[in-house]
Formats: structure tokens, C-alpha cells, sequence
């Protein structure tokens, strides 16, 4: 995949530029929204291969969203990011068939190591 | 075995506690499933291997290994099987091991019997899902070359 895209969706700020701008460092096509609503918009507007999402968000949350997405991207990896894990939530998002779970404050290269793993194979898109 | 007893979800519980894996047995043939049981790693392997299950109920702390570390090496020989963890002692970290080694649901115990219905029949209708898709797309779910009429063998 050349240049994979990747949705970064997350009310802070701070979070929204780190990201950004790291994702941009490797070559990758990045799109941010600071809501979910925002996040629904540029799904129907762009290609994305991979949705990173922060989980508590003000109005529509992380899983929310992920539900959302589901009804019209069921194959679009979903990756969560929380400040605030809990097995509850870990346990929904598994059960809502999230691709992964990474609490902040998060190693970004680690982060990076998971959202790779979960873009679609070079035969998975020709297929 | 009856026709009808072909068409039962196949359903493997795991667990190294006598009492959780009667219960879970009883429980689970009178809702109607096709229940085996086993007591640690080395026999759940064993009975994956022969036997196509359509969903494990497994426990993570199993006297020979975790069922955390079997669970890879289970679906490597079921990828259409659903994973249901079981644990006493749940922590968001075993939770994300569970979700990236490929279950599919993560119950805490004591757990209530609805909730576990309710994942069990969630797990058998993914697992069919799956049996149904690869199907379709002849695709050979055991990793090998053969048909998927031979391979698959869900009833």
C-alpha cells in the first residue's frame, strides 16, 4: 500500500497535531476530526483504510462512532484510544469487533506498530 | 449421530474446575448445543484438532499454560472457531491480549447464566458466519489445498 489513510478522530487538540503530524512523517495520508459527527462526514467523503478513535468524547463517544461505522464501513479497521481504560469498555469494544485498544498515554511508535497491523493486505484490496 | 444432532452448534468448554465445567455443560446441552469438555491446554489442543467446534469457551488460567498463550495456536487450526475467555480475574490488559490473539468475547466469572447465553448463541451465529462465507468463497479454512466441501465440516 503506498500511501495508506488513516481517519484520527479525538477532541484534544494536542492529540489531533501529535498524530498529525507523525502519521504525515510517515508518508501516510491523514484526515483529523475533533467529533464524532465530524468523523461520519469525512468517512463519506474519503477513502479511509484505518479509524483511530479516542473513546470518551462529548456527545457521540468512541464506541458510538464505532457503531456507526459499522452500519456502513463493517470492514473499516476501527483502532480505540483511552485515557480512561476499564475491562467494561475493553470488553464492549472486543465485542463490537474493534481491531484494538491502546491506552494513552501511549508509546506513538508503539501505537503506530498497532494501526499498521491492522491495514488491509495488498490481496485483501485486490479481492 | 442423528440428523438432528448434526445441526447442533458443536461447543468445547475448557476448564480446569470440575463444578464450572459440569455446570457449564448442563447448562449449555439443555439450551440445545453438542457439549465436550476439557480440563487443560494440552487436551483443549488435542480435541480442537479433531473435532470441529464452532465455538470454545475457554478458561485463562488453565493448570498446564495460560489460554491466553493457546488461543493462536487454536484458531491456526480453526480460524472460523469463536473464542469465548473466561476469567476470574479480569484486567483491561488481558482483555486487549484476548482481542489481538483473535476471541471474539470475554466473559468474567461468576458470570450470569443469561449473559453467557446470550454470548454463547453470539459465538455459534459468528461461527457460522464464517463456515458460511468461507463456503461461498471456496476458500479452504484448514490452510490446506483441498475443497471446502471436504474441509468444512461444521454439522
Amino acid at each position: 500500500m503506498e500511501h495508506p489513510s488513516i481517519l484520527v478522530v479525538d477532541d484534544e487538540l494536542l492529540i489531533r497535531d501529535l498524530l498529525y503530524d507523525f502519521f504525515q512523517d510517515q508518508g501516510w495520508d491523514i484526515a483529523v476530526a475533533e467529533s464524532g459527527e465530524q468523523a461520519l462526514e469525512i468517512l463519506q467523503e474519503k477513502k479511509i483504510d484505518v479509524l483511530l478513535t479516542d473513546l470518551r468524547m462529548p456527545a457521540m463517544d468512541g464506541m458510538a462512532l464505532t457503531g456507526q461505522v459499522r452500519k456502513n464501513f463493517p470492514c473499516l479497521p476501527v483502532v480505540i484510544m483511552t485515557g480512561y481504560p476499564s475491562v467494561e469498555s475493553a470488553v464492549s469494544a472486543l465485542r463490537n469487533k474493534v481491531a484494538d485498544y491502546i491506552t494513552k498515554p501511549f508509546n506513538v511508535n508503539e501505537l503506530y506498530k498497532r494501526v499498521e497491523s491492522h491495514l488491509p493486505r495488498e490481496d485483501e484490496e485486490t479481492a | 449421530m442423528s440428523t438432528a444432532d448434526a445441526r447442533r452448534p458443536r461447543v468445547l468448554v475448557t476448564d480446569d474446575e470440575p463444578d464450572i465445567r459440569n455446570d457449564l455443560s448442563d447448562y449449555l446441552s439443555h439450551l440445545g448445543y453438542d457439549v465436550s469438555v476439557a480440563d487443560d491446554a494440552g487436551s483443549t489442543l488435542s480435541q480442537v484438532t479433531e473435532t470441529a467446534y464452532g465455538v470454545l469457551l475457554l478458561d485463562d488460567m488453565l493448570p498446564d499454560e495460560n489460554g491466553l498463550e493457546i488461543l493462536p495456536g487454536l484458531l491456526d487450526v480453526r480460524p472460523s472457531m469463536s473464542v469465548i475467555v473466561m476469567t476470574g480475574c479480569p484486567t483491561v490488559k488481558s482483555v486487549i491480549k484476548a482481542m489481538r490473539r483473535g476471541a471474539c468475547d470475554f466473559v468474567v466469572k461468576p458470570f450470569e447464566l443469561d449473559e453467557l447465553k446470550t454470548a454463547v448463541h453470539r459465538a455459534a451465529q459468528r461461527n457460522q458466519r464464517l463456515v458460511d462465507e468461507a463456503f461461498r468463497n471456496r476458500i479452504d479454512t484448514t490452510g490446506d489445498s483441498k475443497p471446502v466441501m471436504n474441509s468444512v465440516s461444521y454439522d
